[in-house]
């Protein structure tokens, strides 16, 4: 409150003291968007944004992190050479330079004719966060390449083999990687075995983010709970159970980014009680969507369904049958259980919230064959064949699911469906962490439910962590353990095609033939809905990382 | 001088004679159990209590002939088109479940999970409590010391935490439900039985008992425990009502019953997220949790009023 002031004085600070006032009173017009209706373009800096998930992340070191939820935390800290444009729908998904200062190409003299030679020009003074606090340069890069070759358990070595001498780095063979070379402290050059078409794409997945050797050194295996990187973000601390905090990176190379100064991963929020605490103003983002108990309310309440938001998720949902376990060696078994799967039912319990899928390719991937059903619903033809499998009377098995809603309800539906072809299937719900652990153990898990979501769009994201002999492995995501030579082959043949439609129709030609095994059957492929609080600014759904919070900023 | 009792019955004198006289309330012998139902009756809510315990069994029983539906059928007709429960029709009396299942159905066949949990349970932890009591109070010494020892630290335990670590550990089943309940639930009964025995050891007809030569064991069984019968009665009604709840808890957070079996708590576990859009999903077995519950306990004050020879008769 203004003190009244000494009159001599008065007339010279009077007309500042009005123009400061309009000054006030024009921002906070500006700033104030009570309701949604508001069209706020002007980020603003500062606040705290709060997202809340149901799930732990199970590590925060890039080289093994593979969660969904340990990703979008990693994506606010870790960076690397490219990223994907900050922008919804198929804009999304274009490769942009992050901590290179351009996208490789032939055009461009990146990427050598014969596509086997990429040269990629880091940014200059680009620093690593506080309390590291140096520059980034290519050693860096081959440093965290390496490190991530040989880190154990590291989940996503197999889509770099392409490199020269990776393998043999990979088995102790070589002390280096040969096709990994610092040019000079700010050129990398990579040299392929055969030109690749992913391979920028392989790269701006997680698992090639740079982390500071010394950093590393200092940490050693808990650097998985201490993350440091040159993202928007930097890490504070990690409450297990309850919260995971960054703070703003003030090191960040990118100017006024970000806009929040604090982000808060929430963990202890079921999706329902998440979405009680939006209402609330306690939350701003729903992690885990909208829960489908309160769908169809929440987009019909006009004081809400601004603020709700979908996208088709490139991603499918499916039911692993574990080869290495009886009786699902048998494939007559497996396909029974393609048959017997409603699918139809499924999406209608999810409110409509997905697409029944009927191959391995979701819409919107490439390689989608659109109206192609490769199984369908038929009881009758289920129980066929596991007779012809030598099952007339059925046989009983234990189905994994994790806790998180609706696939526990999921889980009954489909136990269901088994019981009417007469599979007495036994349901066991574990969390989240233990069940990931589960169905990469290889003889746990008979039958489950799965979920695969893009890493970045191309086939070869769908094949190799599915369905590759590399990944049938502990600690792989193949639950199904299942692989196969002719596959391999396939595989071997379509990448090393340069031209686009014949890698694209080879890897068509696969999915008649994963399907035809049935290791797995596919059962919907999601949308995703969730909701922001009215208070977040810029916010929207990202196709490839779901969620941008660097830029998001609160009103 | 001694003071001999009077051979007429007391008629000798003017009381006694007005005691006597024909038009005196008749003094008949009852036995001890129709002398506590006749007082129990006079209990109006513990008679309520009482009806629903028996409708609740009958119900139960006869389940698989009064369901109109399987309680696990997964209707079609069941979801509206947007995959929602449906509510009260004539087809599905009280509407269905998130998954298209008969909700009525489910509440019968829930009842025998509550009823089959509860009473073996809390007859499990009456086996339990009433031995480690009488054994305690009789024997005392380093037994008893031993065995309320144990018990202290048994009540001092989180009995949530423990229950949640043992389903966890073993696998979840209605038998696990009981054996965990059981052991987690004996400590009250002990320390209650305890304290009877305790007074009742120290009465007179036990070292008569003694002195004609009974061993130890014949005198807990045939002597002393027929006194306990009261406290048993009282403290097992109302220890169903708690175990029911605790099963209902159990089952709420995923540990007991497994689906397709229903339990009311597991229904409610799974009507839960949708109480705004589908309240008659929690409401109903919500409702029977507390009924029941509700009905042991008032049987439970009855029988405990009807025990107590101090009770103001209405």
């Amino acid at each position: 409150m203004p003190a009244p002031l000494p009159s001599p004085r008065r007339r010279r600070l009077l007309p500042l003291l009005t123009l400061l006032v309009a000054l006030v009173a024009g921002l906070a017009a500006c700033g104030g968007s009570a309701t949604s209706g508001g069209e706020e373009t002007v980020p603003q800096q500062g606040g705290t944004l709060v997202m809340s998930y149901f799930t732990e992340p199970s590590s925060l070191d890039p080289a093994i992190a593979y969660n969904v939820i340990d990703w979008n935390v990693e994506h606010a800290i870790s960076q690397g050479f490219f990223r994907y444009a900050a922008k919804p729908g198929e804009a999304g998904t274009r490769l942009e330079p992050c901590l290179a200062t351009e996208v490789p190409s032939v055009e461009n003299g990146g990427i050598s004719p014969d596509g086997k030679v990429i040269t990629i020009h880091l940014r200059r003074g680009v620093k690593f966060q506080p309390p590291v606090n140096r520059e980034v340069t290519a050693a860096d890069f081959k440093y965290s390449f390496e490190r991530m070759l040989r880190a154990p358990l590291a989940p996503g070595t197999s889509f770099y083999m392409g490199v020269k001498g990776a393998r043999a780095y990979y088995e102790g063979k070589a002390d280096e990687v040969s096709g990994f070379e610092v040019v000079d402290p700010y050129t990398v050059r990579i040299t392929l075995t055969s030109p690749d078409l992913s391979f920028l794409q392989a790269l701006t997945m997680e698992f090639c983010d740079v982390i500071p050797k010394e950093w590393v050194a200092k940490w050693g295996k808990k650097v998985n709970r201490h993350p440091l990187g040159t993202g928007p973000f930097m890490f504070d601390h990690w409450t297990p159970g309850q919260e995971v905090v960054l703070v703003r990176n003030p090191n960040y190379w990118e100017e006024g980014k970000p806009y929040v100064d604090r982000l808060v991963y929430q963990l202890s929020y079921n999706p329902s009680t998440a979405f009680l605490k939006l209402q609330n103003g306690e939350v701003d983002v729903l992690g885990d969507g909208v829960p489908i108990a309160d769908l169809a309310r929440v987009k019909a309440d006009p004081n809400w369904k601004d603020q709700v938001y979908s996208q088709n998720l490139i991603a499918i949902s499916y039911v692993f049958m574990n080869v290495g376990m009886k009786p699902f060696d048998n494939l007559k078994v497996r396909q029974a259980v393609s048959w017997a799967i409603d699918r139809d039912k499924i999406v209608k319990l999810l409110g409509g919230e997905a697409t029944p899928l009927w191959q391995v390719y979701p819409p919107g991937m490439p390689g989608h064959q659109e109206g192609k059903v490769y199984y369908g619903y038929d009881p009758q033809k289920a129980r066929r064949l596991l007779a012809e499998a030598g099952y007339p009377h059925g046989f009983k098995t234990v189905y994994y699911t994790d806790n998180v809603d609706p696939n526990p309800r999921l889980a009954q539906s489909i136990q269901a469906d088994l019981r009417a072809v007469g599979i007495d299937a036994e349901i066991k719900t574990v969390n989240n962490n233990t069940f990931y652990q589960l169905q990469s153990t290889p003889g746990k898990c008979p039958m489950g439910s799965f979920g695969w979501w893009m890493d970045f769009p191309d086939p070869v994201d769908w094949i190799i962590p599915l369905f590759s002999k590399s990944s049938a492995v502990p600690g792989g995501m193949n639950s199904s353990f299942w692989w196969h030579p002719k596959l391999e082959k396939m595989l071997a043949e379509a990448q090393s095609l340069t031209d686009p439609e014949a890698r694209l129709a080879k890897f068509v030609e696969m999915q008649d033939f994963i399907m035809s095994q049935a290791p797995y059957a596919t059962v919907y492929a999601p949308k995703q809905t969730t909701m922001c609080s009215k208070d977040t600014g810029g916010f929207y759904l990202h196709p490839v990382y779901q969620f941008d919070p660097a830029n998001y900023w609160k009103k | 001088m001694s003071a001999a009792l009077p051979q007429d019955g007391g008629r000798g004198t003017q009381a006694g004679r007005a005691a006597w006289s024909a038009d005196a309330p008749l003094i008949e012998h009852r036995s001890l159990a129709s002398e506590i139902w006749r007082r129990f009756r006079q209990d109006r809510f513990a008679v309520a209590g009482l009806v629903v315990i028996v409708l609740l069994v009958a119900v139960a029983v006869l389940a698989p002939w009064i369901a109109p539906h399987d309680p696990t059928k997964q209707y079609d007709e069941g979801l509206t088109a947007q995959g929602m429960p449906v509510g009260p029709s004539s087809q599905f009396w009280l509407g269905t479940d998130t998954l298209g299942r008969d909700l009525f159905s489910r509440l019968l066949y829930g009842a025998r999970v509550s009823l089959v949990v509860g009473v073996f349970a809390n007859g499990f932890a009456l086996l339990l409590g009433v031995i480690f009591g009488l054994v305690a109070g009789y024997f005392r010494g380093w037994v008893e010391t031993l065995l309320m020892r144990a018990t202290d630290v048994m009540m001092a335990f989180p009995i949530y935490l423990l229950a949640v670590a043992l389903v966890a550990v073993l696998k979840p089943s209605i038998w696990i439900l009981i054996l965990v309940i059981g052991i987690v639930y004996w400590t009250p009964m002990t320390r209650v039985i305890h304290g009877e025995v305790l007074s009742i050891r120290e009465k007179e007809f036990v070292d008569a008992a003694r002195l004609t030569g009974c061993s130890d064991a014949r005198i807990l069984v045939r002597h002393i425990l027929p006194h306990l019968v009261a406290v048993i009665l009282v403290y097992t009604s109302l220890g169903l009502a708690t175990t029911i709840l605790f099963e209902a808890t159990l089952s709420y957070i995923g540990l007991g019953v497994q689906p397709p079996t229903p339990s009311w708590g597991q229904m409610i576990s799974e009507g839960q997220p949708y109480y705004l859009s589908a309240p008659h999903l929690v409401l109903y077995p919500g409702l029977a949790i507390m009924i029941t519950v509700l009905a042991f306990n008032l049987v439970g004050d009855g029988l405990r009023d009807a025990f107590d020879p101090q009770q103001r008769r209405r």
